[in-house]
Parts: structure tokens; sequence; C-alpha cells
């Protein structure tokens, strides 16, 4: 459970993360309760959506999870590099150590922005 | 949109091949194309888009079904999403993927029979519906209506448990044992039940021709 | 939807005109498919004319009920969009493809979702071209590990099928290239359908 503050900072990274260049949505980290009631689960916003960015500390070693999607128009692996080294440079900012920190990022869906990055269609038949 | 909400329509760039056919719609979806089949497969293997599209597909006929079922335009709504959502979640159980409507109607009557049983419980009242409103005669519904309407509307002037047993039998393709499983009820009386609806709307039917 | 002239009598006949036969049983006869050929139902007019109301009605319950569903195309917006955000955010996400980063600390992946997910786009941004099945096979968590694709397709009549194949494995070789670290051994494609132009017809 976070404390007040790392529910502050979850909000500062969300943020954060969403304005990377290539990020284009911030996902929550932690599965949906499948025990939740069906009616419930569409009908209860169940996270705050400002607080994306898990931070789990335990026995002095923090874990932050993000889960994020990506605009096809950059390449994934720059775009998620990004954002780790973004966060990993926010938390020793504000003192963690680096052998006691995990930094996680997953990139859930990698989107079409418009921009058709690919080769070009099939000529018409 | 929560912020976990993708894009709606992803495929909105898609610009190839202007045919006469796609004058005015500016954006269509590929997908909307494709087989039932192809849709629930890709569904099972996690796509989002998929399996909206069979919701938009399926998805008005099934709210329609179960609204007849609960006699209630408002709660079929909530059964037809909870319907889904449920679909969404156990996908991977779908046997044949090109029957994904059949197998949804299921999960719907389900989901419908499960509001129709707490509401007996909570409200302990006999869900007998009312006659339906004026306008019947057969002189203005021959005029006014399609014979299609028409039954269908007629399944109004049935008492629910009648009705219920027609829907299930005639539109959700269950067996007599299905429906007995499912509404409670011993094999006689789905017989019994059937028999006098099917009496009443053929008569009905004649009634318009 | 046979012919007009085989109403039923106007006060739907009663058991006992059916010569000798009940509705219920015309019923189960017509619940089998009217097989195995029953003499004595075929060659009695009632039973003909009964029949064929029963079908009727079947018929005009699903076509009403269809009708009723495009009464208002925009009616079932709110309840498909609350639905989608909610199925959205519960993806199923497979297993992590890992991306590389020199540091340590950093544990960076594209989940098995992402990847099947932007193969399909490779795929559905082609005219003409509608992806079905998407499998990676092998070990897709360990760097460097020999992974293949396996992907079905179908694919608009008049289109050649070798040409979209190629075409289609290029362009999923590509999207993997620029997206991910994965080793790809090869690039399975099957066209396993052809539709036709307007056409998602068979269901």
């Amino acid at each position: 459970m976070a404390t007040t503050d790392d529910a502050e900072l979850s909000r500062s990274l969300t943020a954060a993360v969403r304005a990377v260049e290539g990020v284009t949505g911030v996902f929550p980290s932690q599965p949906l309760l499948e025990a939740a009631a069906d009616a419930l689960a569409v009908r209860l916003d169940l996270r705050e959506p400002d607080e994306m960015v898990d931070i789990d500390r335990s026995d002095r070693f923090t874990t932050v999870t993000a889960h994020i999607s990506t605009s096809a128009s950059l390449p994934a692996p720059e775009t998620v590099r990004r954002v780790g080294e973004l966060i990993r440079d926010t938390l020793l900012a504000t003192g963690a150590k680096p052998d006691e920190l995990a930094v996680n990022v997953s990139i859930r869906l990698v989107e079409d922005t418009g921009l058709r990055t690919l080769a070009p269609l099939v000529a018409g038949d | 949109m929560s912020d976990s909400g993708l894009p709606d329509d992803p495929d909105g760039d898609r610009t190839s091949d202007p045919s006469p056919a796609d004058d005015g719609a500016e954006s269509r979806n590929p997908l909307e194309e494709a087989a039932d089949a192809t849709l629930a497969s890709r569904a099972m293997d996690g796509d989002t888009h998929a399996f909206e599209v069979l919701a938009r597909r399926h998805g008005p006929l099934m709210r329609v079904y179960s609204a007849k079922l609960l006699n209630s335009d408002i709660e079929s709504d909530d059964v037809v999403q909870e319907a889904f959502l449920t679909g969404w979640r156990q996908i991977d159980q779908l046997d044949s993927p090109a029957h994904v409507r059949n197998w949804m109607m299921r999960i719907v009557t389900r989901k419908a029979i499960d509001r129709i049983r707490v509401r007996r419980t909570h409200d302990d009242i006999d869900d007998w519906d009312p006659p339906a409103p004026a306008e019947t005669s057969p002189e203005r519904v021959v005029i006014a209506r399609l014979q299609m309407d028409a039954v269908w509307d007629a399944l109004d002037k049935l008492p629910s448990d009648q009705r219920r047993c027609w829907l299930l039998r005639e539109t959700a393709g269950y067996s007599y044992q299905e429906i007995g499983d499912s509404l409670g009820l011993p094999l006689s009386t789905v017989r019994g039940l059937l028999s006098r609806a099917r009496r009443f709307l053929l008569t009905e039917m004649e009634a318009w021709r | 939807m046979t012919s007009d002239d085989s109403a039923l009598p106007g006060d739907a006949a009663p058991d006992d005109d059916l010569d000798g036969h009940t509705m219920d049983e015309l019923s189960d006869y017509l619940d089998r498919g009217r097989t195995p050929y029953d003499a004595s139902i075929e060659n009695s007019a009632a039973c003909r004319l009964a029949l064929t109301g029963m079908t009727r009605l079947q018929e005009l319950s699903w076509a009403g009920m269809t009708k009723q569903s495009r009464l208002d195309p925009h009616r079932d917006d709110a309840w498909i969009s609350g639905l989608l955000d909610t199925i959205k955010a519960e993806v199923q996400s497979g297993r992590d493809v890992p991306l590389s980063h020199p540091d340590a600390t950093l544990r960076l992946a594209l989940t098995e979702a992402a990847v099947r997910g932007m193969i399909r786009r490779a795929g559905d941004t082609m005219d003409g071209v509608i992806m079905g099945r998407c499998q990676l096979d092998g070990d897709v968590t360990t760097p460097g590990a020999p992974v293949r694709v396996d992907v079905s397709a179908s694919i608009r009549f008049g289109m050649g099928v070798d040409r979209v194949a190629d075409e289609l494995r290029e362009r999923v070789a590509s999207a993997l290239r620029r997206h991910t670290e994965l080793v790809v051994d090869g690039i399975d494609v099957t066209i396993d359908d052809i539709y036709l132009e307007d056409g998602h017809g068979h269901d």
C-alpha cells in the first residue's frame, strides 16, 4: 500500500511518463480483480486515473512498475528506454539507491497514430 | 474516456483503394468485413478490436432479445454488457469460433435469467406482464405493421413464462431440456408452455393475413 | 416463406384436425428437420399447413427481432463503449518479451499481446487482407532465442495468394525488426480464406 508521498510520486511519474515522446497512454499496472462482480467492474472506476505508475517498497527495496502504450511511428525500444530512464532518474533524485531499485516498464500496446509507418500497400488488383 | 481507454478508431487512417461503394464512409474498419470465425479467433488471441466488431455486429440483437426476456429495455443494456464482458473473459472456452453468436446468445440468456431470479427473490412479485397497450386491434396492426413486427409485438401479450420459453426455443435455439434446466421447470411444463405459446402466436399470425 | 396460398385455417387448427397428429408432434418433427420422413404427416394437407405456419412463425420471430435491433443504430453506443473501456484494461498480456538496456536496474519489455497486436496491424493495414490467427512459437522471454511467427489471413477474392503472402511476411518482419529484439527464425503465413468484396456473410 502506497504512502501519501508515494501517491504523490505516482501522480507526478504518471504525468511525466505520459509526456514522453512516443508514449500514447499509461495503463493500470495491476490487473483488475477478476473476482469483482461483472456489473461492478464495468460501473466502478476502481482506481485513480492519475496514479497509474505503481510504487512498491518492501525491505528498503523499491520496485516501480509502469505499463504503457506507444506510438508505432517511433521504434518501441527507444520509447520504452526513455520511459525507463526517466523513472530511474526521478527515483534516484528522490534519494533511492541504485542497488535498491528496480524499474519495470512494459509496453502493452503499440498503436498506429495516424502515420503510416510500414511499407506501401499492395498495389490494387 | 478513462486513461486506460485506447483510441476508438485506430483504423481511421485507412485510405486505400477508394471504390464507389466507399463513398461517404470515410473511415471504414477493415475488420467489419471479417467473418465471425475470424473475429472470434482473433479475440481469443486478445484482440480487443475484433471483439468490438463482434459486439457491434451482434450486440444490438442480443440487447433486443434480452429486453424481450426481461420485459425491460433499461435492464437489457446491463445484461448485454455483462454478457459481453463475460464472453471476453471466457473467450478461451469458445469451442467453435464460427458459432460465436450462438455462444454469446447463451451467455446473454444466462445473465437475463439470473436477473429474473434476483427479481423474484427480492421483489416477491409475480412478474406477470400487464396486457399490451391498446392499439392492437387487428385492422390497425395489419395496416400499420409488417408481419414481423406483429409477431415480435405479439410476444408481449404472452405470459412471461410462455414468452421466455418461446424466446429460448426459437431465437436462442435451446432444447426443451436446456430450457427446463435454465428456468428450473420440469420438461412437461416446458412442453406445455411452448405449446400454448405456439398456439397463441399462430392464431395471432393468422389474424394479420 | 413458401407459397402464400398455404394459409392455415383461420382458427389455427386444433390438434384433432391434424389427421391424428398433434401440434407438439409436428413441432418435434420440424425440429428434427422433417426427418425421418413421415408419410402420414407429409401426406396430410392439414399437417403441411400447420408445418408451414410454424416455419413462418419461426422466421418472423427472428426477422422481427433483427428488425427491432436495427431501428436505432446508435442505441447501443453507450453500453458498448462502457464494455470497451473495461475489456481494454483487461487484455491478457501473455508473456513478457524483453527489450535490452545496459542498466540492470531497468527491466523493459513488450507484452506478447502487444507483439501480436502489431503483427495483426501489419496485415490489417494491407488492402484486401484480414488477419486471423497469430502465434509466437518459441521462447520469446529469452533474449536471442529463435522464434517463429505463425499467422493466418483471409484475402479478397482476386488477389494473388503468393504475392500477398510474400508482402505480408515482409511487413510483419519489418514491424518486428523495428519494434522488438526478437530473433525471427521464420514467418509462416497461411491464407485460409478468400472473401468477396462486400460480404462477411459466412457466419
